[in-house]
């Protein structure tokens, strides 16, 4: 058993694993102040874990592959978490968010589509203007004033992204394109994305704060849909138009 | 009848989404009900009956009886065609 207590999107959160491992991802977001919330991994999240993998496997008609009772920590961790973080005002969502001068701007789309790929080309595009926040499962806090991005260990298959927090601009939902075409959308049209790509509840009495977080999410941030290929050409005409900026990048 | 347990209706960015509550149901398309719809939806979460439905509509709206008895069946059959109605099977009554 291991203890050790890490800073996510301001919520402390002490933890109680099984493994070490689990220590030494969450390292970078690791703190001493007083928690806020406490999550203990039992043997039977682990088991929860695996079957969702098999079903999940399932579901998309790909092979199953074994993980370890090691890396199913790292997932159990990341699943309970979120759940308590509701509370918090905080969802997580799937995508890739990078931040430039100050804002952030996220991408998601259906796996495989090309989220990461996307953000990369911001980045070969604007040099060390751009920032990744998180390449794979940031989190978004909802208070009064707007929508924070804050980093997380989850980071994705390249790791890419920071132990930072970022004011968030607009959501792009990205689909493959021959030719690179943006346009903006409502919060109506984005909505069906803005529930299948975030963390739903796993109880019931989380259901209503985090419709109420959905809610917020939709009237705070700008909306696009983008077809894109892999050009570099496609970086330049998502940060023009979600950015606003007129003069040379 | 009655709406299945397990969903709920929720008001979101001005839309009347209808999620599960709970993640066993997967959310691969987002169903949305319309202000009759929500409307019918909450008289649903007891057991009711088509004749009561449109009773409460017509006390409710302002339509025509027989416009008030298509709204109900049409929604029934698209509550039923995504799984969400719970009825009785009419042998049950015959045990």
């Amino acid at each position: 058993m291991e203890k050790f207590k890490i800073r996510i999107a301001e919520t402390v959160v002490a933890i109680t694993s099984l493994f070490l491992s689990s220590e030494n991802y969450c390292q970078d977001y690791r703190t001493d102040d007083q928690e806020n919330i406490s999550i203990t991994i039992t043997p039977k999240d682990i088991a929860f874990e695996r079957a969702k993998s098999i079903q999940e496997a399932e579901v998309e008609g790909i092979a199953y592959v074994e993980r370890s009772d090691a890396m199913l920590e790292i997932t159990a961790l990341q699943r309970k978490i979120t759940e308590a973080l509701f509370a918090y005002n905080t969802i997580l969502f799937h995508g890739s968010v990078v931040a430039v001068d100050g804002q952030a701007y996220l991408f998601t789309a259906k796996s495989g589509t090309g989220k990461s790929t996307h953000t990369s080309l911001w980045r070969k595009v604007l040099g060390n203007r751009a920032v990744m926040v998180n390449d794979d499962k940031p989190f978004l806090r909802m208070d009064g004033s707007g929508v924070t991005v804050f980093g997380s260990p989850w980071m994705g298959k390249h790791q890419l992204g920071a132990n930072i927090s970022v004011p968030l601009k607009a959501i792009c939902i990205l689909e493959r394109g021959k030719e690179n075409q943006i346009c903006p959308i409502t919060a109506q049209e984005a909505l069906p994305m803005l529930f299948q790509q975030s963390q739903r509840p796993g109880t019931p009495q989380n259901l209503s704060k985090y419709t109420e977080l959905i809610d917020k999410l939709a009237g705070q941030v700008s909306f696009y849909r983008m077809a894109c290929n892999m050009h570099p050409q496609a970086a330049e005409m998502s940060y023009r138009t979600m950015s606003g900026e007129r003069g040379a990048i | 009848m009655k709406i299945k347990d397990g969903l709920q209706l929720r008001r979101v960015a001005g839309e009347n989404v209808v999620l599960p509550d709970n993640e066993t149901l997967d959310l691969n398309f987002m169903i949305t009900l319309n202000d009759t719809g929500a409307f019918l939806w909450e008289k649903l979460q007891n057991e009711t009956t088509v004749e009561n439905l449109v009773e409460a509509l017509l006390a409710e709206y302002n339509v025509d009886a027989c416009r008030a008895q298509r709204s109900v069946e049409n929604f029934l059959t698209g509550l039923r065609d995504s799984g969400f109605l719970e009825e009785q099977d009419c042998t049950d009554n015959e045990k």
